[in-house]
């Protein structure tokens, strides 16, 4: 084949310039020729002469403009659009850092390939490489110093460059600090501003630290490149404090004026937010605010941080040092760092499997995959000869890692090759010698060539994890244990109690103790607890060493010190009762495991002597038939201790709970409120409800009764006749699932719902609701400029309010949400009748709010009698605001598009930004948002909850929304969202509770006044 | 002169810009004094004495150098008692070493003596009578007579005062006990040339617990309170016959 033939631009430039020269002696010639002709020659030749003389000029010029014309195409081609194209191309793309450059896609010139063949060699060096600063090289940073130690620098300069100094630091952890004082910029002194310059440098010897004055000039802001830990930067700031106060000369003498500190800290805040950081940081009245907003970063495309993987696991490392195992969303967290490292790393799946003991198998808990490619499947076995097999070649730090195929030990080949994977990191969790459980970090489409410090971070992380696996079990090993050991010595009625011996405190009671004794509790001294002495016993087993006699609640009980163990520091009294008549075998009931009739009457006997108040449950169970013959006796024990438990466990450790007769039993408490035992009842109604035998359903149909003691009766004896023959009355009836108020002999549904749906329904129809009013401020005048309107009802028994919104979801569940539409209309036009329109106009009150749902907005007729009102009161457009919540908008998301409202404003409710963001509210009409009080009520303790709200108002802001603050309960809330530049509403009992008609009008013109007078000043 | 002796330069910052005419003086190529007038009388002031090693060898020098006739020590201490709280100030009517057993050395030497001086240096009577009128005429009233302890291990206080509580020890006598750095080696020098000496002190909290940050903001309105109180001392001293101890 023929080679292309290779020119050069040497060469082409050579010829052009040859070409150049040609010409330029043709035109020579050709003008000697006619200059020749013209002066020497004349006649035929003179003509000849200029004629070929003026020919050839003529052509030459014409060739030079040929070749100019040619000559510029290919410069243009060769020069422009192939050299410099292609070089600028690549030059930018280093630029950004980008190692990887592409060929000039011209192979034809000699001096294009030889640059290629650079280019070639620089994507051969650099393939795998990224380029980074020297390590604290800050020195291309475009600082204004004003020092030659080159560490104060100027405001302007510390500021525009804080996202570079951060990149090129490249460490953990950056702060940036704010020292201001509570002064203006002239009574800082120049020595003062030396001294606490001094002090500072002094105080924080960092390299690369850098001090600018703040914006103000009354403070300092300090960069701290690296710092160790968190605390340790405050303890140093702390130290600074007795140094760097300053004196300012007040009419009323000298005062001492100490600073304030504000730090921001990367990665806690992003680079770009770190100044904002800081003031927000700035508003709390801390004397030292650390603000922590958020401990995630996102993962950068940066190839700057792709460098950092050490960094991120450190990160997600430290969040697992903050797991503790009473943390209920501690599961939740270690599936968060498994996900995080998974998608960070890229790997194909990643998690772990616990050991189950009873079926004796690794049982996969928890499996992820963003591709959804689990290698291993959730809740399925994992071999376990596997597991046996990573046990004998792990590696002693309990980790297992292959990076490749080839690197796998044969007897393991068999799972992984069956799995599909082609690379990964087990980690065994190991207790007593033995593996409880595995964490796996697996690829099935690459190889994992990671270097130490990358691997000994996610063992490291392992680690916790299996670490907090294990507390975990252990705990619940430990509570089976104790409740094992109590059950036992319930059926053997032992009274046992256990104490310290240096202070007399309990730490242990058995069950049988409890039930003659309640006021035995954890904690308390066990002479005092016992037997109401402040001292101890003079005949104290602990002490004399021998056995004690003493009557406890009427009966004569010997203590002896019992279960010795030298490792274990309590000591174990055991109390044998003396009497020979009476014994404790009846105080519980063997069945049911809860204390007997006899403990009962013998706690009622106490109580009435006494002469103590209190308050007992009964509760009947109408179901006993249809439970044994579904599950059998054995079944139906099993069911009832079920339902106890279920009742210690989700509702109070400590209710005692008595056999009263066959399936009755009884709940002994202290006197209640109406609401206390309602709320209790409806508990146990939803416990009865979802209670279990295994997987077989077995709910408890239950009648509940209350009754009071000892109301009228003198004697327990006579209490419990009358108690027993008003439930005998009651229960010919054959209505279950209701309770029973004796005192006021009023029955309800035990069930809330049931409740709820036949009061609201009944509330509705007879118009026995009202209307409150929230009055809404402005965040800067804090004058009212609108009101919520909250509809309200009361329990008919209780007089207590109604959770309106609970109201609301039963009424819409069971179809009759034109109830509450119309409640509302009915509402507004008593509203209206009362005050018009011009009325709240003056009084500065710009819109009124209402509750609604989609349900609602969607409904005809709510629309209609909606937009009739409106007309009839010439409510002006945007005076009425739907507020709906945002979970809501979420569920409806499209078919909030088809709704329209021309004369009032959408606003979303209970707003987080965890469902849908501000700019797709806005898509669908939506024009503000109520940020929800969940967040509002934790920003003065949660920084997270302070930089959501403020990243709400911001964004909101720039996309022309407004925000209303819900939920400001306390000044600090109100002074840490105050803005004086950007508006919004708040909404809270610190401004103003909800309020009646009445009083709301009172209020407006109150308030109203008080805006006219501002006006005036 | 009078001199007037803090450890941070909080302790004395009050002092320093009421001087007039104030320049600036090195001691020992170390100390940084600012020497001035208040209420026209001659006085110096000086920072970062820590340790009554310090102060006592210190104070040696100055009072010799400068013809110092009386010192003021100012700054925080810690409380034993739990009845003085945070903010409260404390004048010192004696101080003892409580960091000092040297009874084994010579024969009757008690718990915090040093043999050849006495347990307690007192502190003068009028002068603490001068100082508590000038409080009262500040406005102050949570101040109170101590017994000022010297200790230079503040973390482990706690400890020391329990020592020194037992049975019949000055800690014991006087339930206001408080502990400080600096006092008991000035009360040393003071001694040594017999001139008085007075200690009035912010509590900053009780002996061997950690201090908050938030507490320090108290102890500085405090600072201003003694500095006023200070003042008035000195004016009412200038117009009255030099004290001797």
């Amino acid at each position: 084949m023929k080679q292309k033939q290779q020119s050069s631009l040497r060469t082409y430039i050579s010829k052009s310039y040859l070409a150049l020269i040609i010409i330029a002696a043709v035109m020579i010639i050709s003008l000697g020729l006619f200059l020749v002709g013209f002066i020497v020659l004349d006649g035929t030749l003179q003509l000849v002469f200029e004629i070929v003389g003026g020919s050839l000029l003529l052509l030459s010029l014409i060739g030079v403009f040929v070749l100019f014309i040619l000559s510029s195409e290919k410069q243009y081609n060769l020069f422009y659009n192939t050299l410099y194209k292609g070089s600028m191309k690549n030059l930018e793309a280093i630029k950004d850092r980008n190692l990887e450059v592409d060929q000039i896609p011209d192979e034809s010139v000699k001096e294009f390939q030889e640059i290629n063949e650079i280019f070639n060699d620089i994507n051969d060096q650099y393939k795998g490489k990224i380029i980074t600063s020297k390590e604290g090289d800050i020195e291309n940073i475009p600082l204004e110093y004003f020092d030659d130690e080159k560490v104060l620098v100027s405001y302007d300069s510390l500021m525009n460059n804080i996202v570079d100094l951060i990149i090129v630091t490249k460490s953990f952890r950056n702060a940036l600090v704010e020292i201001y004082y509570d002064l203006q910029a002239e009574d800082i002194s120049e020595n003062d501003e030396k001294r606490i310059l001094n002090k500072i440098k002094e105080g924080l010897q960092y390299k690369n630290l850098l001090i600018s004055k703040n914006k103000k000039q009354n403070g300092f802001i300090i960069y701290v490149p690296v710092f160790d830990s968190v605390s340790q930067l405050q303890e140093e700031i702390e130290g600074l404090f007795r140094h760097i106060s300053i004196i300012k000369r007040t009419n009323e003498g000298r005062k001492i004026v100490a600073p304030k500190v504000a730090i921001v800290i990367y990665p806690y805040s992003s680079p770009e937010n770190m100044v904002n950081d800081l003031a927000i940081a700035k508003r709390s009245d801390k004397t030292i605010n650390v603000f922590l907003p958020s401990k995630e970063n996102k993962a950068n495309n940066s190839p700057l941080f792709e460098n950092l993987n050490v960094n991120e696991l450190a990160k997600i490392s430290e969040r697992l040092d903050l797991l503790d195992i009473d943390d209920v969303d501690g599961q939740k967290e270690i599936n968060r760092a498994l996900n995080d490292i998974c998608n960070y790393f890229s790997f194909t799946s990643v998690g772990y499997a616990k050991l189950n003991k009873v079926k004796k198998q690794f049982l996969c808990e928890y499996s992820y995959s963003p591709e959804e490619k689990h290698l291993v499947l959730q809740e399925k076995p994992i071999s376990a000869k596997f597991i046996n097999k990573l046990v004998e070649v792990k590696d002693s730090d309990q980790s297992y890692y292959f990076s490749n195929r080839q690197h796998l030990n044969d007897s393991l080949a068999a799972f992984i090759d069956s799995h599909e994977i082609k690379s990964g990191l087990f980690y065994l969790v190991m207790k007593d010698g033995i593996a409880v459980g595995v964490i796996y970090y697996l690829n099935n489409d690459k190889e994992m060539e990671y270097d130490c410090s990358i691997k000994q971070g996610l063992i490291n992380i392992s680690n916790k994890i299996g670490n907090y696996i294990k507390s975990i079990d252990d705990q619940h090993i430990a509570n089976i244990n104790a409740k094992r050991f109590q059950e036992v010595l319930k059926l053997n009625n032992d009274i046992l109690y256990s104490v310290n011996p240096d202070d007399y405190s309990l730490f242990f009671v058995s069950a049988a103790l409890q039930s003659i004794c309640p006021s035995a509790q954890i904690g308390e001294k066990c002479h005092k607890a016992l037997y109401g002495s402040d001292t101890p016993c003079k005949a104290c087993p602990l002490v004399t060493k021998k056995h004690m006699v003493e009557i406890l609640k009427r009966r004569k009980f010997e203590t002896s010190v019992v279960l010795h163990n030298s490792e274990d520091k309590a000591e174990h009294l055991y109390l044998k009762p003396m009497e020979k008549n009476k014994n404790t075998s009846d105080l519980f009931s063997p069945d049911f495991l809860i204390n007997s009739y006899y403990s009962f009457c013998s706690y009622l006997e106490d109580e009435f002597a006494l002469e103590h108040e209190g308050e007992i449950l009964f509760l009947n169970i109408d179901n006993v038939p249809q439970l044994i013959k579904s599950l059998g006796n054995d079944g139906y024990i099993k069911a009832i201790r079920n339902f106890f438990d279920a009742i210690r466990e989700e509702i109070d450790m400590n209710l005692t709970l008595y056999l009263y007769k066959n399936d009755n039993f009884a709940l002994l408490f202290p006197s209640s409120s109406k609401e206390d035992v309602i709320s209790l009842t409806e508990s146990l109604y939803s416990l009865a409800k979802q209670n279990m035998v295994g997987s077989k359903q077995a709910a408890l149909n239950i009648s509940y009764y209350d009754f009071k003691y000892p109301e009228s009766s003198k004697e327990y004896k006579l209490w419990i006749n009358h108690a027993e023959k008003v439930m005998t009355g009651l229960r010919r009836g054959k209505k279950t699932d209701l309770i029973y108020f004796n005192e006021d002999k009023y029955t309800r549904s035990a069930s809330r719902e049931e409740f709820m749906l036949q009061n609201v329904l009944e509330a509705f129809k007879r118009k026995k609701y009202f209307m409150e009013y929230q009055p809404i401020v402005g965040n800067r005048d804090r004058v009212i400029h609108g009101a919520e309107l909250l509809l309200r009802l009361n329990d008919p028994f209780t007089n207590a309010p109604l959770n309106i919104g609970e109201a609301i979801n039963i009424v819409t569940k069971h179809n009759r949400i034109d109830l509450v539409a119309e409640a509302m209309t009915d509402c507004l036009e008593k509203l209206f009748q009362v005050a018009d329109l011009p009325f709240f106009q003056s009084m500065g009150l710009e819109h009124l709010s209402v509750n609604v749902d989609y349900q609602t907005l969607s409904d005809k007729s709510f629309i209609e009698s909606f937009d009739s009102l409106t007309k009839k009161h010439n409510v002006p457009k945007g005076f009425i605001c739907f507020e709906v919540p945002e979970s809501d908008i979420m569920d409806h998301y499209d078919e909030f598009r088809d709704l329209h409202f021309e004369n009032e404003v959408l606003v979303c409710d209970q707003y987080h930004g965890e469902l849908l963001r501000l700019d797709q509210l806005q898509a669908i009409g939506f024009k503000e948002v109520k940020m929800s009080r969940d967040v509002i009520l934790n920003i003065i303790n949660d920084d997270v909850a302070l930089q959501r709200a403020n990243d709400v108002w911001k964004f909101a802001n720039e996309i022309g929304m407004f925000v209303t603050f819900v939920g400001v309960e306390k000044r600090q809330q109100a002074d840490l969202l105050h803005d004086d530049v950007r508006d919004s509403n708040f909404q809270g009992r610190f401004f103003y509770s909800p309020m009646s008609e009445e009083k709301f009008f009172k209020t407006l013109r109150e308030s109203s006044i008080k805006s006219i007078a501002d006006l005036d000043n | 002169m009078i001199l007037i002796v803090g450890s941070n330069h909080d302790d004395v910052i009050y002092f320093q810009s009421a001087l007039k005419d104030a320049k600036e003086e090195i001691i020992l190529n170390k100390y940084r004094a600012s020497i001035g007038t208040i209420l026209n009388q001659n006085v110096m002031v000086l920072q970062d004495v820590y340790t009554s090693y310090v102060s006592s060898a210190l104070l040696t020098h100055i009072i010799e150098k400068y013809f110092v006739l009386m010192v003021f020590v100012v700054g925080t201490c810690f409380a034993q008692n739990k009845a003085l709280k945070v903010g409260d100030i404390a004048i010192s009517e004696m101080a003892t070493f409580g960091d000092v057993d040297q009874i084994k050395m010579l024969k009757g030497t008690n718990l915090g003596q040093i043999p050849g001086y006495p347990q307690l240096f007192y502190s003068h009577k009028e002068l603490i009578r001068n100082m508590e009128e000038a409080l009262n005429s500040v406005g102050a009233n949570n101040y109170m007579r101590c017994t000022f302890m010297n200790s230079s291990y503040y973390r482990r206080d706690e400890q020391l005062i329990e020592e020194l509580s037992m049975e019949d020890n000055i800690a014991n006598r006087n339930k206001n006990t408080v502990l400080d750095g600096v006092t008991t080696g000035v009360a040393l020098a003071a001694h040594l040339f017999d001139i008085p000496f007075i200690s009035v002190k912010v509590i900053e909290g009780q002996a061997g617990q950690r201090t908050s940050i938030d507490s320090y903001m108290t102890i500085l309105e405090e600072y201003s309170v003694v500095g006023k109180a200070v003042t008035v001392c000195i004016g009412e001293i200038s117009r009255n016959d030099v004290l001797r101890g």
